[in-house]
């Protein structure tokens, strides 16, 4: 009897050990495919910075079948990045998050016109949007500046845009901006309209994380944000290194881009990380960005309200 | 590089093989150059011709089953568009298109959102095959919103009928993908809206195979490119779906490369002439059909030219290999043919060394070599013979000499050498000097006393040499003979004249002064026959008069007149003949009279008028006059002066 | 010293251009040596450009004369200088010879 208790109680414990081990692990989705916008946390699991910050992290990409929000919503991971506006809106939708690391401090959104034309004056034209979520500041600017762009939601390339069907295209200066340039399209100043000087640079990209659970895991989220700072600043100190480690992921996943693609990217991403007015990397939210993007996306119904900087932080 | 030159310069063999082969070069570059530009120009354009034949051949190939999806796409249309109310149907035709034709890979027919009211958000008829079986779904769901797929929005947007570029596609049910490429057309209601899609599939596997398997030349690879640049073709496989044409134009730029991929893009057909990875290569490109894609062959210039290239450079080894044996035959053909020169020379200088009559060789050859062996022979000929009469005249010479030095010292003794002078005599006292032009001479003079009186003559034979000298003896011996019988100088010249015609055959004469001295009384008898006249030196210097005989010899005939003058004590009778008068310097100037009679006036004054000094004062004047000129004429002079 | 011969009305004229001293006198009488042998016609020596003679010059003109003498012709001197002159005074040849101008 002694002895069959003796057994229990350790077959308990590890139970729980497991247990808590299981609950240790961070399931960390980035917000799309392998790819060197994400480069700081491939090199946080690759150079073991998780492991020396004493978290374990895995990364696991989203599928066609589940996006990454859908994903962090339903408890399916604990991390994922949001692009800030998104932020906005399911925080507005009383689903509360946390940002525990923003990387962008900078907006990265262009809109480029077909056949040589400039964005400006197009009014009317049918311009590719993604359909996943993005894009709300082109909205606000489509109305605010009376050019009621025609939006035309596109899944996922830039093939739409190539093969001319569309006047013009929302795309990202690190991902969808150099696809076009691979695809033979001619950039300039004149057919690129960059949102970013014209009064629209709100940041993007940051980790965020459900804000119970956050509060359930708060050292670990912060050793997990650090170390994925960490690799970040890894990665501007070794650019091409966080490049190899990014193809390791881009070739496990079997995406279909190329090593120039991904340079391009990361020194995209890295630049965008440094913010204009300060110079310096700052990974932090700017509380005049935040208003800034809530008050355009409230008046444009995208939001039912303004919501606030400090709704989007640990404020303990 | 001095010594190539010299040796270049010494061997004719060489300079002559050498020229030769430069010519032969000279033409086989030319004819070459010209058959390899042409072959060269001929083998390209085959090339052109067979990779143009080729990629039409293959792309005829690709558009005749782009040809048959975009039929049968429209025929479904049609049928749908017919009864675009019955959802149902759908599926019977999405499923009859893949049943006529096996080689499609899927077909949807797919509609606005609630376009059926009773289906929901979602209607897509879709269909594929199934390992042999054919499976036909409703493929649309909140997962797959095909409303923003490529294949979707495409027609509805350009409401045109378009080719999409190639994705993956991903068939969840058996978990496999494939690359396709889809023919969407836009299906309108009656009222013209716009309500669907009709979708039809085909894999790019056969399609990848048969571009792959283009390959013209051993090196040669095809690629296929899409809409936006991306390879759907390559031999590379790692680069298809992920890179572009453009990709590596990003890094590095390459403007030919952009401006194919830019052409490719834009459905141009050509072939462009590009340096890829480091070799020079011609792509031929071609679109297919209305799919946006472009298929282009590379095909490395090496494999083109790889054959002729191997060709040409054995053929330029050849003829360098050739040249070369050429020059080396040559020079020894015609250093062989050349050898005989070498005996030829070898003999020469045997010749030269004084071997005159050493064997020269003998060839047998009737051409240049024998003709010049022959001239040399005759050459060598003429030599000896040239060389024997120049012995036999030398030796002639050398005996005429001796003569003549005979000849001269007879002549010399037969004039008189003894000069009395005043301590000899104490009524006259003579010098006289006789220096002939040549060993021998023409002129004479000749005095002895007879009794009371002296006997005395000085001559000139025209001419001078053996001939004059033989004359000379001869008036002398007549002049001795004649003075003997008679005393008066007249009678003496005319007899001596007579006899001297009637001997004298060679038209020769001799000016004569003929005179006979009374040595008591100081008188003189004289007669002159053609020559110069004496000097009369003692008061004054002054001319005997003398009458213009002619001299003698020539004229049997001719009365010689006699003449007499006083010769006062102290007197010198100066004679002397032309040779004096004449005496010419360098320049042809003659001494003259006028130099006599100066040297004759000074000696005067001197008081040195007597025969001995007086001589030697004219000849040491004419000497100097005279400087280095050759001696024209012979110079004799004769002083008689009277001192009683 | 320049030889030539010509026929001149009837007669054959020697010219005589030059000094006759003895270094000209070998070949003057070579180049006049045709005067032997001419017949029945009168002799003419043309002095008029001879600027001197020697006693071997006499010589040839002395051959002249007894050549011609023998055929019976006629020896005429024309146009002598004042220094030949001289020296056929002085060697008496003036008295054998007829002049003319």
């Amino acid at each position: 009897m002694e002895r069959i208790r003796h057994w229990i109680f350790i077959a308990i414990l590890l139970v729980s050990k497991s247990a808590a081990a299981q609950d240790d692990v961070i399931v960390f989705t980035p917000q799309w495919i392998a790819q060197a916008q994400f480069a700081g946390y491939y090199v946080a699991e690759t150079k073991g910075f998780y492991r020396e910050a004493g978290v374990k992290v895995r990364i696991e990409h989203p599928s066609a079948t589940q996006p990454a929000v859908n994903r962090l919503l339903s408890g399916e991971c604990q991390a994922t990045t949001l692009q800030l506006c998104q932020a906005l809106e399911i925080a507005d939708s009383n689903k509360p998050l946390v940002n525990i690391l923003q990387t962008s401090m900078n907006n990265a959104m262009v809109i480029v016109s077909a056949r040589k034309k400039d964005p400006l004056k197009q009014k009317g034209a049918k311009v590719g949007i993604w359909s996943v979520g993005f894009g709300q500041l082109a909205i606000c600017m489509s109305t605010k500046d009376h050019l009621d762009y025609q939006w035309v939601r596109f899944a996922q390339n830039v093939n739409l845009f190539v093969s001319g069907v569309l006047d013009a295209t929302l795309a990202m200066s690190y991902n969808e901006y150099y696809q076009l340039v691979q695809a033979g399209i001619e950039m300039t100043d004149k057919n690129v309209y960059r949102f970013c000087d014209h009064g629209y640079n709100v940041q993007e990209d940051g980790v965020y994380m459900n804000r119970d659970y956050y509060e359930k895991h708060r050292d670990q989220a912060c050793r997990f944000a650090q170390a994925s700072r960490k690799g970040w600043e890894w990665a501007v100190a070794h650019p091409e290194e966080a490049l190899d480690i990014v193809m390791r992921y881009v070739d496990k996943e079997r995406v279909a881009t190329n090593r120039v693609m991904q340079r391009l990217m990361l020194k995209e991403v890295l630049r965008l990380q440094v913010d204009r007015e300060s110079k310096k990397r700052e990974f932090r939210l700017r509380p005049d960005m935040v208003q800034l993007a809530s008050r355009l996306m409230k008046e444009n119904g995208m939001l039912s309200r303004e919501v606030t900087y400090d709704e989007l932080i640990d404020n303990r | 590089m001095k010594k190539i030159i010299q040796y270049v310069r010494r061997k004719l063999s060489f300079r002559v093989s050498l020229w030769v082969v430069i010519f032969a070069a000279v033409i086989f570059v030319a004819a070459l150059g010209f058959l390899f530009y042409q072959s060269r120009e001929a083998i390209r354009q085959e090339a052109i011709n067979h990779a143009s034949q080729i990629l039409d051949k293959t792309s005829l190939r690709v558009e005749g089953i782009l040809n048959r999806v975009e039929v049968a796409s429209d025929i479904t249309k049609w049928l749908v568009q017919r009864h675009p109310d019955n959802a149902d149907s759908m599926f019977v035709y999405s499923q009859g298109m893949l049943q006529n034709n096996p080689d499609f890979y899927n077909c949807s027919i797919a509609f606005e959102p609630y376009y059926f009211k009773n289906k929901g958000r979602y209607f897509s008829a879709y269909t594929k095959h199934d390992g042999d079986s054919i499976r036909t779904i409703q493929g649309g769901n909140d997962i797959y919103q095909y409303f923003y797929m490529d294949w979707y929005l495409m027609p509805m947007l350009s409401e045109r009928p378009c080719w999409t570029e190639p994705y993956m596609d991903y068939d969840t049910h058996t978990n496999t993908s494939e690359m396709v490429t889809s023919y969407c057309q836009l299906i309108k209601d009656r009222k013209g809206r716009k309500i669907g899609v009709i979708n039809t599939s085909l894999s790019l596997n056969w399609l990848s195979q048969t571009i792959s398997n283009v390959k013209p030349y051993p090196h040669s690879y095809s690629i296929m490119i899409g809409r936006g640049g991306i390879f759907f073709v390559h031999p590379d496989t790692s680069m298809i779906s992920r890179q572009s044409i453009f990709t590596q134009t990003i890094e590095h730029p390459d403007t030919a490369m952009s401006a194919l991929g830019h052409a490719m893009q834009r459905g141009e057909e050509g072939m462009k002439r590009m340096h890829i990875d480091g070799n020079d290569c011609y792509v031929f490109y071609k679109p297919l059909g209305k799919t946006g894609c472009s298929m282009a062959i590379v095909c490395p210039e090496k494999d083109i030219f790889g054959g002729f290239d191997r060709v040409r450079r054995a053929v330029i080894a050849i003829v360098c290999a050739g040249l070369l044996l050429m020059l080396y035959v040559f020079i020894r053909i015609i250093t062989r043919e050349l050898s005989p020169l070498h005996q030829l020379a070898k003999g020469a200088e045997t010749i030269a060394s004084g071997q005159f009559d050493a064997q020269l060789p003998d060839f047998r050859r009737t051409d240049e070599i024998g003709q010049l062996t022959r001239s040399f022979a005759g050459m060598q000929q003429s030599l000896v013979k040239y060389i024997e009469e120049l012995k036999d005249t030398t030796a002639q010479k050398a005996s005429i000499d001796r003569d003549i030095r005979i000849a001269s010292a007879i002549q010399m003794g037969m004039l008189p050498d003894k000069f009395p002078t005043r301590a000899d005599r104490d009524d006259v006292q003579i010098y006289a000097s006789l220096t002939p032009a040549k060993d021998v001479g023409g002129d004479l003079f000749d005095f002895y006393f007879r009794g009371e009186k002296l006997f005395f003559c000085i001559g000139d034979v025209s001419g001078k040499g053996v001939p004059a000298s033989l004359f000379m003896a001869v008036t002398r011996a007549v002049f001795r003979t004649v003075s003997a019988r008679d005393s008066m100088p007249d009678d003496i010249v005319t007899a001596m004249n007579q006899t001297m015609v009637g001997m004298n055959k060679t038209h020769m004469f001799v000016t004569l002064f003929v005179g006979v001295l009374d040595l008591s009384t100081g008188h003189l008898f004289y007669c002159n026959a053609g020559h110069d006249a004496p000097l009369l030196i003692g008061d004054g210097v002054g001319v005997l008069p003398c009458d213009n005989n002619i001299p003698v010899g020539f004229m049997s005939t001719w009365k010689y007149t006699l003449q007499e003058a006083q010769i006062f004590t102290g007197t010198t009778i100066f004679l002397f003949t032309d040779g004096l008068t004449e005496a010419m310097d360098i320049n042809k100037a003659q001494f003259q009279m006028q130099r006599v009679g100066d040297v004759a006036i000074n000696a005067l004054a001197d008081g040195q008028q007597e025969p001995h000094e007086l001589i030697r004062r004219m000849t040491e004047s004419v000497r100097l006059f005279v400087g280095g000129a050759e001696q024209s004429d012979d110079l004799t002079m004769m002083a008689i002066q009277y001192i009683k | 010293m320049k030889t030539s011969i010509q026929e001149l009305d009837g007669k054959v004229v020697a010219i005589l251009e030059g000094s006759l001293d003895t270094v000209a006198a070998a070949e003057t009488e070579e180049a006049l040596r045709p005067l032997g042998s001419v017949e029945d016609k009168d002799i003419v020596i043309d002095c008029t450009q001879l600027e001197y003679i020697s006693s071997a010059g006499l010589r040839i003109f002395l051959i002249i004369l007894q050549n011609a003498e023998e055929k019976g012709s006629h020896v005429y001197i024309k146009g002598i200088n004042d220094t030949v002159r001289e020296i056929f005074n002085i060697t008496g040849f003036s008295n054998i010879f007829m002049f003319m101008e």
